[in-house]
């Protein structure tokens, strides 16, 4: 089981078709979402939010792609992709599959991790993958995200 | 004051500042992650062929596993039969 990460800051404007980051499969593997960490490396103001992994079937235009790192350098480069705002055209959303919602304020961090065997999984097809959206903010704030998967 | 940590073998947790603040549970069939807060009145369900508890949506009340529900999708996309 192999790694990986994808990091990336974005300013997370409300939006329930745009989503900031984006992790999308392929037809080879499965990956497994173990740790999601939100936070803000902006001046503390009091902002609150509301964020949600929700399902998606493309990937959408994001405003530029991430390349996963490999948490063992030994380990080969990743399958899956990631997309960072500002996307030009949303990724198709599968309604109402919202897997995993997290809510806080800016001035904390938030971290959400499965227990082992729980984790959040992705089909193993091409532009299948989950899409975190900013469902509720009270202003745009920078948002700093982290995703870890295994393939 | 909600409970969000009543839950004895959770799925997840959710941690604020380094804290635990919620433990998550997964739906068996969609495979999403939610928090159950005891007394809050929202229904939830639990597959006895799964032995497991479900988010409650209507769609997830029939049993398809989630690890059936990957197959029907890649399936799909594959344009395999069967899907």
């Amino acid at each position: 089981m192999r790694k990986y990460s994808v990091i990336g800051n974005a300013t997370c404007t409300q939006s329930a078709t745009l989503p900031l980051i984006t992790l999308i499969s392929t037809a080879n593997i499965r990956p497994r979402i173990n740790d999601v960490v939100l936070g803000s490396g902006a001046s503390p103001v009091d902002q609150n939010g509301r964020f949600a992994l929700q399902r998606c079937t493309t990937a959408g235009t994001p405003g530029s792609s991430l390349t996963p790192q490999a948490l063992n350098p030994d380990d080969p480069a990743a399958l899956a992709g990631s997309g960072l705002a500002i996307f030009s055209a949303g990724p198709t959303l599968t309604a109402n599959a919202f897997v995993l919602q997290l809510a806080g304020a800016m001035r904390s961090t938030i971290r959400w991790v499965p227990k082992d065997g729980h984790e959040i999984v992705l089909p193993a097809t091409a532009s299948y993958g989950v899409a975190l959206m900013a469902l509720q903010v009270s202003a745009a704030w920078d948002l700093s995200m982290m995703i870890h998967y295994t393939e | 004051m909600p409970e969000y940590k009543h839950v004895p073998d959770p799925h997840g947790a959710i941690i604020v500042d380094g804290h635990e603040v919620a433990n998550t549970l997964q739906c068996c069939h969609c495979g999403c992650h939610f928090v159950s807060v005891k007394g809050s009145g929202t229904v939830r369900g639990f597959c006895l062929r799964c032995s497991a508890v479900t988010c409650g949506k209507p769609e997830c009340d029939r049993c398809v596993p989630f690890e059936k529900q990957l197959e029907i999708i890649e399936r799909k996309a594959h344009g395999l039969p069967g899907s």
